[in-house]
């Protein structure tokens, strides 16, 4: 299968988590869902929540730089006022590694900037807040971007 | 609770899951491994659904094999994000178990193990954490007699409760009670619940016997149909009290009940995310499922092959709507029950839960219609 098809399909069911959970059934596929499709079978999986956050600021004046689309596999948010973001994953409570995309959507607004992408690398997280069940809690990490104007 | 009266909101939830499960089934990312480390076992319980012989000699398949197969598949999976866990057999009776694991671990993958608790002590575990070790699940299949009824052995009880024991105080280790609900400890379910909430366990599996392995034989394992509408109402309230969390096994489309006695709707995940690894080297999804079910070997084939391009009948599985499933209504959602509940040889279906809830249903309510008036003489003035 391409990663064309397994993207479409991914997101086909993120989707479907997305419509399940305004019913009231989100935790069926909330478990279930995640990049890979992490299932809760017989013998249980240990997952936990990984949160990358920051700010996004301009290469050349180190200002900040709203509006930016940041995306760590289903979860995306825009940058604020300031240039912060936090985006967040479920996944199995382990070494992990996430790729954390930035893309400037707003065109000329807010200035012009390249995209970037950053791999974020979760080694022997520690895990906080746990319910002493599956869920082992969760665990963050500061990632400050500087993004480089594109020229006119 | 009804198992037919099903609501509008739980409906079109049902039809959005079918969709979901067809889409899982389509990018079927493996993400479980399941390994039969040994076929050796140091109980003789009733109602084992595997193979297990209580042969010393039966020989183990050599770590290296099963490593050698590790190293195959990783072409096809993101090792952080599969799961291998170590069954038997009891899995601790193999002296490698912590080196094998260590050397999962090193390769990224998190694994855990499925143990009776004969063997579990504090050394151990503490030697298994020290290999990565990540899950642990016990099995309690009862109070003190039931356990040892079932599981053949005077002790069985006090060491599996050991190990329940231990891991309540062990940090950031995720593990869970598993129990097999049958006609000897149905009613005992209450007590047990009550007993693992002030032992500090958390997290709580019941299955139900099914015709399979020894209990296939053993008519006193299963549970009448009443009993078993009565178990999902005592797994229902169980989860709505909160103390424990409490979930009925991976099987069985349950009507009504879904969303209610466990986290997920039903969705038998056998080759489509869970494969496993047969103690003979037969590369099949779960550990019960074998004979026409196995996919190929691993002396033969090259598992990341086998999973890529095999598993057809796991994968399409129109070919269960025969017999009872064929004018079934709910067949988009159940698919036929989970793959185990199949005969090996002809597919035949060999239970089917929702049968049996509508069954206990009916029977209960007439039970209560059929209950006799009672007629007081006593009169109020």
């Amino acid at each position: 299968m391409t990663k064309i098809k397994k993207g479409f399909f991914r997101g086909y069911n993120v989707i479907i988590a997305a419509l399940m959970s305004l019913l009231g059934f989100t935790t069926a596929c909330e478990q279930s869902v995640d990049e890979y499709g992490v299932p809760m079978p017989e013998y249980g999986v240990p997952s936990a929540t990984f949160i990358v956050k920051g700010t996004v600021k301009s290469s050349v004046n180190t200002e900040s730089i709203p509006g930016i689309k940041v995306k760590m596999i289903y979860d995306s948010v825009q940058t604020d006022e300031q240039g912060r973001y936090q985006v967040r994953a479920q996944d199995i409570a382990d070494s992990q590694t996430f790729l954390v995309t930035f893309e400037d959507i707003d065109g000329a607004e807010n200035g012009t900037f390249a995209d970037a992408d950053t791999n974020v690398v979760f080694e022997d997280p520690q895990f906080t807040g746990g319910d002493g069940n599956w869920n082992l809690g969760e665990t963050e990490k500061e990632v400050n971007i500087r993004l480089k104007p594109e020229e006119e | 609770m009804s198992v037919g009266k099903i609501p509008l909101r739980k409906k079109i939830a049902f039809k959005l899951y079918d969709r979901y499960r067809s889409n899982e089934t389509r990018l079927h990312q493996l993400n479980y491994i399941l390994w039969e480390s040994t076929l050796r076992c140091n109980l003789n319980c009733r109602h084992c659904g595997s193979d297990c012989k209580k042969d010393p000699a039966q020989k183990d398949m050599p770590a290296k094999d099963f490593l050698r197969v590790v190293g195959e598949i990783i072409p096809v999976v993101h090792p952080n994000k599969t799961m291998i866990v170590f069954t038997g057999g009891e899995a601790l009776l193999r002296k490698d178990l912590e080196e094998t694991g260590q050397q999962l671990y090193d390769r990224g993958f998190p694994w855990g193990v499925v143990s009776n608790g004969m063997m579990f002590t504090a050394d151990r575990l503490l030697s298994m954490i020290n290999a990565g070790l990540r899950s642990v699940t016990i099995s309690l299949d009862g109070l003190q007699d039931s356990h040892n009824w079932l599981r053949g052995h005077p002790q069985s009880y006090e060491k599996a409760t050991n190990a329940i024991k231990l891991l309540t105080k062990t940090q950031n280790l995720a593990y869970d009670v598993v129990t097999c609900a049958h006609s000897r400890n149905f009613e005992e379910l209450p007590e047990m619940r009550d007993m693992l909430i002030a032992m500090g366990v958390k997290a709580w599996r019941i299955f139900t016997v099914f015709p399979i392995g020894r209990a296939a034989k053993d008519q006193e394992l299963q549970l009448s149909p009443e009993d078993f509408k009565k178990l999902f109402d005592f797994i229902k309230e169980t989860r709505e009290e909160g103390k424990i969390k409490l979930n009925y096994g991976c099987e069985g489309f349950l009507g009504n009940y879904e969303g209610k006695v466990r986290d997920n709707f039903f969705f038998c995940r056998a080759g489509i995310n869970i494969a496993s690894i047969l103690a003979d080297g037969s590369i099949s999804a779960c550990p019960n499922l074998r004979e026409n079910f196995i996919q190929g070997n691993i002396y033969q084939d090259n598992f990341a092959e086998v999973w890529q391009n095999r598993y057809q009948k796991y994968r399409h599985r129109s070919w269960t709507k025969t017999g009872l499933c064929k004018d079934c209504e709910h067949f988009s959602h159940c698919q036929g029950n989970g793959m185990h509940l199949r005969d090996e040889k002809s597919g035949e279906l060999l239970f089917c839960h929702l049968k049996r809830l509508e069954e206990g249903e009916e029977s209960l309510s007439k039970n209560a219609k059929d209950k006799p008036e009672i007629k007081s003489d006593v009169k109020l003035v």
